[in-house]
């Protein structure tokens, strides 16, 4: 088993009367790439710096390589000189971007190479910036600089804000697949937090889904996408559908289930409460003129909306239980707003919880 | 408006001609608001720092206080630093009342609080992250500190170019703790207040205009490493 880095135990952040952030336990192991996912205002942040010793907890205790971390000046500023992070905003310093990049070295009072410098320039694809005044750089060369800064410190833990916000998609998945590359040389152990699953799905090893200040999972990205613990996870990882439901049968791995006045089977085990949801993503449901299956629920076209090569239907089935289909397969099936249809849902796309 | 002219041109003549009551005057005003402005300097930037990047108890306090004293009445601190300096008081017997350093203490009391306000008021404006994100590189309070001060230097230099301009153009403090004394604590604001009270209004100009150059020179000298710093946009180039 891997060695872990940072855990956390029992953490509370307040601020003034409002918890921020509230986690049992979180262990970063030796390594691995951990991505924090999770909606806007639920704490990946302020866990991060948390993490990375910039801000001290209400309550529970970090540690960090097996030691309690301490938060006296001296033992602290020892601690974030074996880390880098690195903030959703470049944040460089009216400098060059070769002095910025040398910046963390000088405050370790080590004498920056000029090899190590261009090694790291040359690394991010920045290196013909060497002289040029940060300030002048574009946002996606700025946010490579302040990589390319953090990576120079070779450090034991990267802690990464937000890497890819606010840059195009080009200079977005350009830097991703560089900061990938890197990170399978350097093996870095690294903590990242982002709201774009695509970035997590691409880089982590493990995934963190923080809702509301807390930790509802952490595992396998594969594991965190097809299973996730709670009806709020399953929304923001794009499982759009959650409906509500009550197991009427439980039957050779087959379960009835009554959503909405409508009877539906489904395969799977479900969990042992009787009220349950039954979470699928818009694309693992088929909508077709109507049929009576009994993996049905029956409904009537509400709206279709055209999105590019895609078209998403939202059907009343007594609840809205909303599709996306090719736009080939829309076509096929012929439908149109009032039509009566059946909503079919793919089994093994079908997540209960 | 024949005066204003008479004593601009009796400024060029005072200055060309090198009149030494005149010259000693200026430089006396230059050394006394010069050094006054350097202490604040050395006083202020620290103290704004410090109160910038820290939480204790009672700081806002402090603050307000340094605020209020950016708008002090310099007859104020006249008033003090006499009470203070005067024979029989507390600092008395340094005997110091109507000399230069009792001048550039009551200057230093007026730049202090504008210098350590703007310094506050610099390092604030900066993006609250950055103090974050040089302690994640690993920088100590102190390095963290001079990264800071480096990256609001030209607000810093606008906190120079207001402690120095608060000082030089002043006149209730130097005059009640210099005395304006002939050849020994007369600075140009005193003196300019002088010969207007004798009616020698063309010397008065002359010295208003002396002293607004004074005061060109030294803002322009500080504007330009000001402006030299600032890098203009591109496109606006």
């Amino acid at each position: 088993m891997a060695a872990t880095e940072i855990s956390i135990r029992n953490l509370q952040v307040q601020y003034g009367h409002i918890k921020a952030v509230h986690i049992a336990a979180l262990d970063l192991l030796s390594q691995e790439i951990l991505a924090i996912v999770g909606p806007n205002g639920a704490g990946k942040s302020t866990l991060l710096r948390v993490m990375g010793l910039l801000e001290k907890p209400a309550e529970g205790t970090v540690i960090f390589q097996g030691q309690p971390a301490t938060y006296d000046p001296r033992s602290l500023l020892l601690l974030h000189r074996r880390m880098a992070m690195v903030f959703q905003e470049p944040l460089l310093l009216k400098m060059t971007v070769a002095e910025n990049i040398a910046i963390g070295l000088k405050f370790r009072r080590l004498t920056p190479q000029a090899t190590q410098i261009k090694h790291w320039l040359d690394r991010f694809g920045i290196a013909h910036l060497h002289n040029r005044p940060a300030r002048l750089l574009s946002g996606g060369e700025a946010r490579r600089a302040s990589l390319a800064r953090a990576f120079i410190l070779n450090p034991e833990i990267l802690l990464l804000d937000e890497p890819f916000s606010a840059l195009d998609a080009p200079t977005q998945n350009g830097l991703m697949v560089d900061l990938k590359t890197i990170l399978a040389e350097t093996r870095t152990t690294t903590v990242f937090v982002t709201h774009n699953l695509n970035e997590a799905r691409m880089l982590a090893d493990r995934m963190a889904v923080m809702m509301a200040g807390q930790m509802v999972q952490v595992d396998h990205p594969d594991e965190v996408f097809s299973h996730p613990a709670t009806v709020e996870a399953a929304r923001f990882l794009g499982m759009e559908n959650c409906l509500l439901g009550h197991v009427l049968e439980k039957n050779n791995g087959q379960i009835t289930i009554k959503i909405a006045r409508q009877k539906i089977i489904l395969k799977g085990t479900p969990p042992h409460n009787k009220q349950i949801y039954v979470c699928i993503r818009p694309e693992n449901i088929r909508v077709a003129k109507k049929r009576t299956l009994t993996s049905t629920l029956s409904g009537r076209v509400n709206t279709c909306v055209k999105l590019g090569q895609m078209v998403r239907v939202v059907v009343d089935c007594g609840i809205p239980v909303v599709a996306q289909m090719p736009k080939e397969m829309f076509d096929q099936a012929d439908l149109h707003a009032g039509d009566e249809v059946s909503v079919l849902f793919l089994s093994q796309a079908t997540h209960l919880i | 408006m024949d005066l204003i002219w008479q004593g601009i041109y009796k400024a060029f003549y005072l200055l060309i001609t090198g009149d030494p009551e005149v010259l000693h005057i200026t430089q006396l005003s230059l050394c006394v608001s010069g050094s006054a402005t350097l202490i604040a300097l050395l006083l202020g930037i620290p103290a704004g720092v410090v109160l910038a990047l820290s939480q204790f108890p009672g700081r806002n306090i402090l603050i307000s206080v340094i605020n209020t004293g950016m708008g002090l009445p310099p007859v104020v601190v006249g008033l003090l630093v006499t009470v203070m300096l005067w024979r029989n008081s507390l600092l008395g017997f340094f005997e110091l009342l109507y000399t230069p350093v009792a001048m550039v203490l009551a200057q230093v009391i007026i730049a202090f609080p504008i210098v350590a306000g703007l310094t506050i008021a610099a390092l604030q404006a900066l993006n609250p992250n950055l103090k974050l994100q040089l302690v994640g590189l690993g920088a100590s309070r102190f390095q963290m500190a001079l990264c800071l001060i480096r990256e609001a230097r030209l607000t810093l230099l606008a906190a120079v170019m207001a402690g120095f301009g608060g000082v030089i153009s002043e006149v209730g403090a130097v005059l009640m703790v210099g005395g304006n004394i002939k050849g020994q604590t007369r600075v140009l604001t005193t003196a300019t207040v002088l010969e207007t009270r004798m009616g020698n209004f063309d010397v008065a100009i002359a010295l208003s205009v002396l002293l607004l150059l004074l005061t060109f020179i030294v803002n322009f000298v500080l504007t330009r490493i000001q402006q030299r710093e600032h890098v203009a946009w591109p496109l606006l180039k």
